[in-house]
């Protein structure tokens, strides 16, 4: 068994992103545009299996408005962050761990530098209360309980 | 002497305005909405009230983004200034998200969160009790309920859970920051129901101008509305869940 990530996200115009968008700019944070994407942390025996039994899981894709892959990469990449929720005291993680991850991209529709998604990161994407963030640079995600 | 104007903050989302203004001014107050888009008259009102809901349908976070509106802006600049703020529910979350409670971090830097329940991520549905556990005067808002006072209230929220690290955890307990926690209808405490650490119900800032309750006690105003109407005659003589709107109100008066 190996650990895969699970990347799925809208087709359709992501309300959420835009929301982010704009609150970003109104934060002085600059960004020229956001995707968003859920990924699920799952361990299974091979890519095109997981892939085949994820497209066929209608509670979590949707063909009509989702797209849907297999990331090569465990990490960010450039632009990227990755917001993992804490898990609360004493509850066990179930078998597939949920993230949201974020790109931004700079005005000149390159992957936002690090500084800014750290600036993202730290004034809107993430409450570290509860939250764990992960970019380039930048922490790993929490382990699961066991 | 006049009522005391009070704003209750409507975001896109909310849904829980109406009964709030309506249970303010049975209470004594002058209680009026405020859209997102009328931000500018904010400033004129004495006290804010962030009622329940989905503001901007609760996107990236429960509150992150209201946390961050223009309206909050005007709240955060009311907090400074002593101003009587109370947020309810989802106005709770905002409260938090806005950093203004506990209040243990610097505005918009949150250090604690009303978050998915556990150990059942499940939206709970249920009357509930909630008890006071601050001396009342400790905050004005809660200064005309008597010590321990028992308010019942709904709870309606998938993310009513009380996190912070342990550090912020033990400053919120330290702190005085736990105003209700959880109880039966007798008062004796109770695990919370949707898990919250401390078993915390609502939180208080240090100055105790801000509180930020989960469960909504406007819900639970009249007799018709409560649970046990065991002995309660007239259905619409207020329930105990009125009691910290006339303490509110009451306050607001005074300040």
């Amino acid at each position: 068994m190996s650990e895969f990530i699970v990347a799925i996200g809208l087709k359709i115009p992501d309300n959420t992103a835009q929301t982010a968008l704009v609150a970003l700019r109104r934060l002085g944070v600059a960004v020229e545009w956001v995707e968003r994407c859920d990924l699920w942390r799952v361990e299974a025996g091979d890519s095109a299996a997981l892939h085949a039994r994820v497209a066929s899981d209608e509670t979590l894709f949707n063909p009509s408005k989702h797209w849907l892959r297999i990331l090569d990469a465990a990490e960010p990449g450039p632009g990227e962050a990755w917001i993992t929720p804490l898990p609360a005291p004493g509850c066990a993680e179930g078998r597939a761990r949920r993230l949201v991850a974020w790109r931004l991209f700079a005005s000149d529709g390159r992957p936002a530098p690090r500084e800014t998604v750290a600036a993202a990161v730290e004034r809107l994407l993430c409450n570290p209360a509860i939250e764990c963030a992960q970019y380039q640079g930048k922490g790993a995600p929490p382990e699961a309980p066991k | 002497m006049s009522a005391p104007r009070i704003a209750v903050l409507v975001f896109p989302g909310t849904n829980s305005e109406d009964e709030t203004v309506r249970l303010l001014r049975a209470c004594g107050g002058d209680a009026h909405l405020v859209h997102w888009s009328r931000a500018d008259t904010l400033a004129a009102y004495d006290a804010y009230v962030l009622p329940g809901g989905f503001a901007y349908e609760d996107r990236i976070r429960a509150g992150a983004i209201a946390a961050h509106d223009r309206m909050v802006d005007d709240v955060i600049t009311g907090c400074e200034r002593g101003k009587l703020i109370l947020g309810i529910c989802n106005g709770a979350q905002v409260l938090l998200e806005a950093g203004l409670v506990p209040g243990t971090g610097p505005a918009r830097r949150p250090t604690a969160a009303f978050t998915h329940n556990a150990p059942q991520a499940h939206y709970l549905c249920a009357h509930v009790y909630v008890k006071l556990v601050i001396e009342p005067h400790r905050s004005p808002i809660t200064a005309e309920l008597p010590p321990g006072a028992v308010v019942p209230a709904y709870a309606a929220h998938g993310e009513g859970r009380l996190a912070a690290d342990p550090a912020h955890l033990r400053e919120i307990a330290d702190g005085g920051h736990v105003a209700f926690v959880y109880v039966d209808a007798d008062g004796t405490p109770v695990r919370a129901p949707n898990g919250s650490a401390l078993d915390a119900a609502a939180l208080v800032n240090r100055e105790g101008n801000v509180l930020a309750i989960m469960p909504h006690p406007e819900r639970d105003a009249w007799n018709y509305q409560h649970l046990d109407r065991g002995g309660r005659t007239d259905p619409l003589a207020c329930s105990g869940g009125a009691a910290l709107f006339a303490s509110f109100v009451a306050a607001v008066a005074r300040s």
